[in-house]
């Protein structure tokens, strides 16, 4: 039988992946931003499930706190929309 | 006796825990309103979250695989369960209240909508504007700027 | 009563719900009309990482993996509060 802890890291790795891109896409910063959160929380995750719990706590209090925090601060000093040709 | 009892109940609130966690989800995936999605994630913070949380901290505490180390787990899922039924409702509210007042969205068809009246109408805002409006062509224009430029 | 035996069983039944219920999460985050679909998402979804955290925490016979739990719990509210300062008062202070 097949570790179901293995499957699990599979469906959060691709979906991090797929929110990756989604954010890297994306025109409006805000969105981007909060598509960039559900990145980290999904490879939150699988690093645990990776068995390394001193780059989880790392990880999240730089990708989901400090990284949104600066981004907000950027963004409501300049401008939210990207400026697209 | 007393073990079997203590793991029985904590393995009901974790199963009971997931199921509510999937009824959140799918009504979080179907519901057509915001506010009615909203209802749908409080269901799964509280239900889905804090139950097997506490369910866990029940489990660990007769778990003899884990050895001595038992009672620092159950202590973890203790704290972890006290701190998601203080944060979850908090952070909810905060995200609807900044739905409604900012007027993000399209707003559904209420059957009585109390709050309407602490909403700014157009009018205040426009005298709002009107107060605080610079006089144009009396500053400089920057040599740099982020915004963007008028075509 | 075996309680290894009794809690694998457990374990397989609610890993899968809860595999479910995040890609049922992912799907309404890829999906949200609006910034604040996407953030109540991460929320529900953060909450619900934190208490599997603490069930595949007794499942690998560790304490030190399941403290990453109380971490996640407390910086996706933070997420919240900026997002919400920054559509009511138009700016955040850090």
């Amino acid at each position: 039988m097949i570790e179901l802890h293995l499957l699990i890291l599979v469906i959060v790795v691709s979906f991090g992946f797929v929110f990756s891109y989604l954010a890297m896409k994306e025109h409006d910063l805000l969105k981007a931003l909060a598509l960039s959160s559900v990145q980290s929380t999904f490879f939150a995750l699988g690093f645990y499930i990776l068995a390394a719990p001193d780059i989880v706590l790392a990880y999240l209090a730089i990708a989901v706190g400090a990284y949104t925090a600066l981004v907000i601060l950027a963004i409501s000093k300049t401008e939210r929309y990207e400026v697209g040709e | 006796m007393i073990e079997e009892i203590l793991f029985v109940v904590g393995s009901v609130a974790i199963l009971l825990g997931a199921i509510y966690d999937l009824i959140a989800a799918i009504g979080l995936l179907r519901f057509p309103d915001f506010y009615m999605r909203s209802h749908a994630a409080t269901v799964g913070t509280i239900g889905g979250a804090t139950l097997p949380v506490f369910g866990a901290g029940l489990v660990a505490l007769v778990y003899h695989p884990l050895g001595s180390q038992r009672f620092f787990m159950a202590g973890i899922a203790f704290t972890v369960g006290v701190l998601i039924l203080l944060i979850a409702p908090t952070g909810s509210h905060s995200l609807v209240s900044a739905v409604y007042f900012g007027r993000i969205g399209k707003k559904s068809k209420l059957v009585i909508d109390q709050l309407e009246e602490d909403l700014p109408k157009r009018s205040d805002v426009a005298e709002l504007v009107k107060e605080h409006e610079e006089i144009p062509g009396e500053e400089e224009e920057p040599m740099f700027s982020f915004r963007r430029v008028g075509r | 009563m075996n309680f290894e035996v009794a809690f694998l069983d457990v374990l397989y039944f609610s890993a899968v719900i809860y595999a479910l219920a995040f890609i049922l999460y992912g799907i309404r985050a890829i999906k949200g009309p609006t910034t604040a679909d996407i953030i109540l998402a991460v929320d529900c979804l953060s909450f619900d990482m934190a208490a599997f955290m603490v069930v595949l925490g007794i499942y690998f016979k560790s304490i030190m993996l399941a403290s990453g739990a109380i971490i996640l719990a407390l910086w996706a509210f933070m997420l919240d509060l900026y997002y919400t300062k920054y559509v009511l008062y138009g700016e955040v202070e850090v």
